[in-house]
């Protein structure tokens, strides 16, 4: 905690702003690519999102007071970012969110960036299939191998609401897995 | 066939596959963006800039002296002028001043005279010509 007090520090001094942010970047691109990815699916939407999110992060570092953690402080970002992504190009293109996810599932085999077999395909569908809080709350315990107190502190849900919600989430896609 | 259950199968990964070299375009990316949203801060007080500022403030006050001193002749009139031009030099009729006048001005312009009975009476025994008095 210490630690992350200096870092933060560091962050917002104009000396060493610039060499923590690069640590930050670092450090946090990947992870975030990865979840961001998971919500919007897309490889050049999930590029669009999380140069948005990384420059969002830098211009609120300001604003962080301390409360939460950086790691979920940045998350918390980024999965707003992805969602508000997701509804405003569902938005444009007529549809909900949900019609949108589904149909880019869908034609997720013709994706140049994704490589799945077919049971991860189905997985996808059956992911697709989800509530959007049971999607967003597998994808981050099953993918991205978060803590239920990690998931807690991002999208301010108690442990005992997630685990819930994931145990849900399994059995909705064990269902769709045996029946598809 | 066994029914599918996920904590028995391997750990199935989700199959995304990310361009090469994409995080170190990425990390120029955005640190390119950060650069153009910075502020930058331009001096308004360059020595050279002040100097051309000056220069040509000068010049515009320099030019405009003379047209300064062409229409800056104010006429002054006297109210009598005023009435006088009005009264004989211009087309206005007594209709047109009718017509410009409303209500208020009209209430403005009545005079509160105080004319005590004598004077009047008087006024009217002297004066022959009382039809006008009348009409009016």
């Amino acid at each position: 905690m210490h630690e992350e007090k200096e870092f933060i520090a560091q962050l917002l001094d104009p000396k060493t702003q610039n060499k923590a942010f690069q640590k930050l970047l670092h450090d946090y691109q990947r992870p975030l690519y990865n979840h961001i990815r998971n919500i919007v699916i897309n490889h050049d939407d999930t590029d669009d999102v999380l140069q948005n999110t990384f420059i969002k992060v830098f211009k609120h570092l300001k604003d962080f007071k301390g409360d939460s953690k950086l790691f979920s402080w940045m998350y918390r970002i980024a999965t707003n970012e992805a969602i508000t992504f997701i509804n405003q190009k569902a938005k444009k293109n007529g549809l909900t969110s949900e019609e949108l996810q589904t149909k880019i599932v869908n034609n997720i085999k013709a994706d140049d960036y994704f490589d799945g077999n077919e049971i991860q395909i189905k997985l996808q569908k059956a992911i697709v299939a989800l509530p959007e809080k049971q999607q967003l709350v597998f994808k981050m315990k099953y993918f991205e191998e978060l803590k239920y107190e990690e998931i807690s502190e991002i999208l301010s849900t108690s442990v005992g609401a997630l685990k819930a919600s994931y145990h849900h989430a399994v059995k909705k896609i064990e269902e769709y897995m045996n029946n598809n | 066939m066994k029914p599918f259950k996920l904590d028995n199968e391997q750990k199935i990964k989700s199959g995304f596959k990310i361009p090469d070299g994409y995080f170190e375009k990425l990390t120029t990316e955005i640190n390119a963006k950060l650069a153009d949203n910075e502020p930058k801060v331009v001096s308004i007080f360059s020595r050279k800039k002040v100097f051309y500022y000056a220069v040509a403030a000068v010049l515009v006050l320099a030019l405009s002296i003379p047209l300064f001193n062409y229409y800056n002749t104010t006429i002054s009139l006297s109210q009598e002028e005023v009435e006088d031009y009005i009264t004989l030099q211009s087309g206005i009729t007594e209709d047109d001043l009718v017509n410009a006048l409303d209500k208020e001005d009209i209430e403005k312009l009545k005079v509160d005279l105080k004319i005590e009975d004598k004077v009047l009476e008087e006024t009217l025994l002297n004066n022959t010509n009382l039809e006008e008095y009348i009409t009016d």
